[in-house]
Parts: structure tokens; C-alpha cells; sequence
């Protein structure tokens, strides 16, 4: 047995005591206690509503599925520059939209990969249908 | 003799999953294999203490003081009744340090920090995870080395497939976790006499588009006997049921052989 078991099988007597707020009250209390200020925090609020109206909305979280052997390099890259998968897509985007030719390449390979996709996702059906009746 | 632990998080975003009925079950079953396990309660409801026949006093430490770094891990860990089985406990009192890891700044990683201490101590650490997108939920994620997680075999259950991965995802994203999912565990799977029912099938067929076929563990069964064996604080072989035991003797075996724990 480790030292540490051997403590904790001998602990009860010698844990420190602690004490916790378990109850719900007591925090409203706290917010009822704040209520003098609630004025200022209300202005507060609406300045920064207003600024994040200034600021692009976007859509609710989608799920993004990545080719495996890509994502390990594309995380990597977007860590590396402090961005984000989504917000790299969103630039790449706007950055291909100014220049025709290379965005016809990029569509092209994602055409390329989304028929890989097709027929991965066909053949996965075929084979849980094949297991199904086995 | 020094060990090595993995730290596993049971994780799925919605009530209801089987999170603490799998941790609760798995936890013997891998005490039972000889393996000494530090179980987690992370839900403020604290369901898996209750489960583990652990009472809180008011003034003992609990997973909010080790978060809060009032107490050392030690401190915070209590023997069960059950040999090789440790626990870290919890009350209602854990909800409030969802504004303590907020304001942390390093809320992610709190967890996986406060745990270190275990290593060379036991070989695994199973975490139960609160049920929703909360700083707990995301600092279990940050602790784990791998991930399990249950689904209910329903649209429901599927939807918390989901949100599970997005979440781990993100936090993945931001090399706040590293973690692996290790498999997901359909849950109430429903057969009546020997068919499925239409809509578990139709629910784990659809989970294995999510993940690949092989991540999809065999299913627990819809069966009473998970809440009795857990109410009398019996193994499902002492029930008389060792069948339903299935799905955690072959989550071990995985487990074995994949090395994430030494057999």
C-alpha cells in the first residue's frame, strides 16, 4: 500500500475542518444586498450591449468534422497564429473571394473531398446494413 | 510499488445518461480486478456519494475545497466501504465554484492540477461529470486522459452525443484538453424479450455515424436491476444477474488491452 493510502485509511480524525455555503437563499440574499448599485450596472449593461451590437453576430455552434490526417496540422496552425478553425474558414473565405482563381481551385478540391465523403458515408451505410442482417 | 494513473472522465451533456450509474458500477468492477480507483464526484448533486453510501458532513473537506485549494488532495479522499475504492465526495455546496474556476482563469486546468497528487497512488481516477455545459464539466475535461461517454439509446441520448463532442471539440481546439474518447456506452438499450426496440437501434445506428462503429461499446440493458444493485450496494453478480455485467467486463478489456491501464 502506498503512504498516501495508508494516511487517507488513517485520516478521519485529522482532516481539517471546512465549512460551505450549501444553500440556494443565501446567494439571492447577496444579490438583494447588491441592489443599491443595480443602476450603474444596468447602464454598464447597456454600453456593452451597444458595443457588441457593433460587433458581427454569429450563428449557433455547428458541428465541424475535419479529415483526420488534417486536423492535427490545421489545430496546430490556427494555435499557432491565436485563431480559431472557424474563424480561419470565415478569412479564407472573404481572402478567395478577391481572388476568382484561387477560389476555383479551392472549390474544386472540396468538391474532390466531398464525394470522398459521399461514398464513405454510403459505404458505412451499406456495411451497418451487412451487420444488421448478419 | 509506484503506479501510474489514468485519469477517465465519465462525460455526457444531458441528465439521465447513466454518467453515475456507469461510474458507480465500473468503479467496483475495476476495484474488484485489483486495480486501486479514485472515483470523482463532480456533480453538485452529488448522486455518486449518495450511490457510494458516503455522508458529507458539514465541516469535512469535498471536491470544492480541493478545487478552491483549501485542502490538500488527501484530505479531500475518503475510503469506501468497498476494498481499493477511494472517493473524492461532493454536496450542493460544489455549485458554488462555478464562479470560482470563472474568475480563475485557468478553470480548464484546475482539476487536472489538483489530481496530480494521486499519481503513484492509484492506478485509475474515474471522474462523474455534471450534466451540463458548465466550468466543472469543462475542468473534468481538462483532466482527462480519456473520455467515456454514456448515451441513452434515444434521440435524447443521441443529442448529448453530440454536445458531448462539440464540447470536448472546442476545448481540444484551444489545447485545453488532450483527451481521447475511449468509447461511447449506449445506455438503456431496450430489447423486448429477444428484439431491440426499434428506437434503440435507430439511436445507436445513428450514434455510429458520430463516431466510428468501433468506439460504440457494447450497450448497458434496460433493466432495473443497475438501481437495485446500486440501492443494496451489491455487484449485479451478488443480484444474481452477472450478464448485465457485460458491458463493464468488456469496457475492462479494452481498457487492458489498449494500455491505458496495466492488466
Amino acid at each position: 500500500m502506498s503512504e498516501m493510502l495508508d494516511r487517507i485509511g488513517r485520516r478521519s480524525s485529522q482532516r481539517p475542518k471546512v465549512s460551505r455555503d450549501t444553500s440556494l437563499t443565501n446567494g439571492q440574499s447577496t444579490e438583494l444586498a447588491a441592489a443599491p448599485t443595480r443602476l450603474s450596472s444596468t447602464d454598464a449593461a447597456a454600453s456593452i450591449e451597444a458595443k457588441l451590437a457593433a460587433l458581427p453576430e454569429v450563428t449557433s455552434r455547428r458541428s465541424v468534422r475535419i479529415e483526420k490526417s488534417l486536423f492535427e496540422s490545421l489545430s496546430t496552425f490556427c494555435q499557432q497564429h491565436g485563431i480559431t478553425i472557424e474563424t480561419f474558414l470565415e478569412a479564407s473565405y472573404i481572402a478567395s473571394s478577391a481572388e476568382p482563381e484561387l477560389q476555383s481551385q479551392i472549390v474544386i478540391e472540396a468538391q474532390r473531398r466531398m464525394e470522398e465523403r459521399k461514398q464513405a458515408g454510403k459505404l458505412r451505410r451499406i456495411l451497418a446494413q451487412l451487420n444488421t442482417n448478419a | 510499488m509506484s503506479r501510474e494513473l489514468t485519469v477517465i472522465a465519465c462525460l455526457s451533456l444531458a441528465g439521465g445518461q447513466g454518467k453515475t450509474t456507469f461510474v458507480t458500477l465500473m468503479g467496483k468492477v475495476l476495484a474488484a480486478a485489483g486495480y486501486t480507483v479514485l472515483l470523482v464526484d463532480g456533480d453538485p448533486q452529488s448522486n455518486l456519494t449518495t450511490f457510494l453510501g458516503h455522508e458529507v458532513a458539514a465541516d469535512e473537506p469535498t471536491l470544492l475545497e480541493l478545487f478552491k485549494g483549501n485542502v490538500e488532495l488527501e484530505d479531500a479522499i475518503y475510503p469506501t466501504k468497498i476494498k481499493n475504492l477511494y472517493l473524492i465526495p461532493s454536496d450542493d455546496g460544489l455549485d458554488n465554484v462555478q464562479e470560482y474556476l470563472s474568475g480563475s482563469g485557468v478553470g480548464a486546468m484546475l482539476l487536472k492540477k489538483r489530481l496530480a497528487a494521486a499519481q503513484g497512488s492509484f492506478d485509475i481516477c474515474l471522474i462523474d461529470s455534471p450534466p451540463q455545459r458548465s466550468q466543472i464539466c469543462k475542468s473534468v475535461i481538462g483532466a482527462a486522459e480519456q473520455i467515456i461517454i454514456p448515451c441513452e439509446a434515444t434521440v435524447k441520448g443521441f443529442g448529448s452525443l453530440v454536445r458531448t463532442i462539440d464540447a470536448i471539440n472546442e476545448l481540444k481546439e484551444v489545447g485545453a484538453s488532450s483527451a481521447e474518447i475511449l468509447g461511447v456506452i449506449p445506455f438503456r438499450d431496450k430489447w423486448v424479450g429477444s428484439n431491440q426496440t426499434k428506437e434503440s437501434r435507430d439511436a445507436i445506428a445513428a450514434m455510429a455515424t458520430v463516431v466510428e462503429q468501433a468506439m460504440i461499446l457494447p450497450s448497458i440493458r434496460e433493466s432495473e436491476k443497475f438501481k437495485q444493485a446500486i440501492s443494496r450496494e451489491q455487484t449485479l453478480e451478488e443480484l444474481g444477474v452477472p450478464e448485465l455485467g457485460y458491458p463493464f467486463e468488456m469496457l475492462l478489456k479494452r481498457l487492458e488491452s489498449k494500455e491505458v491501464v496495466a492488466a
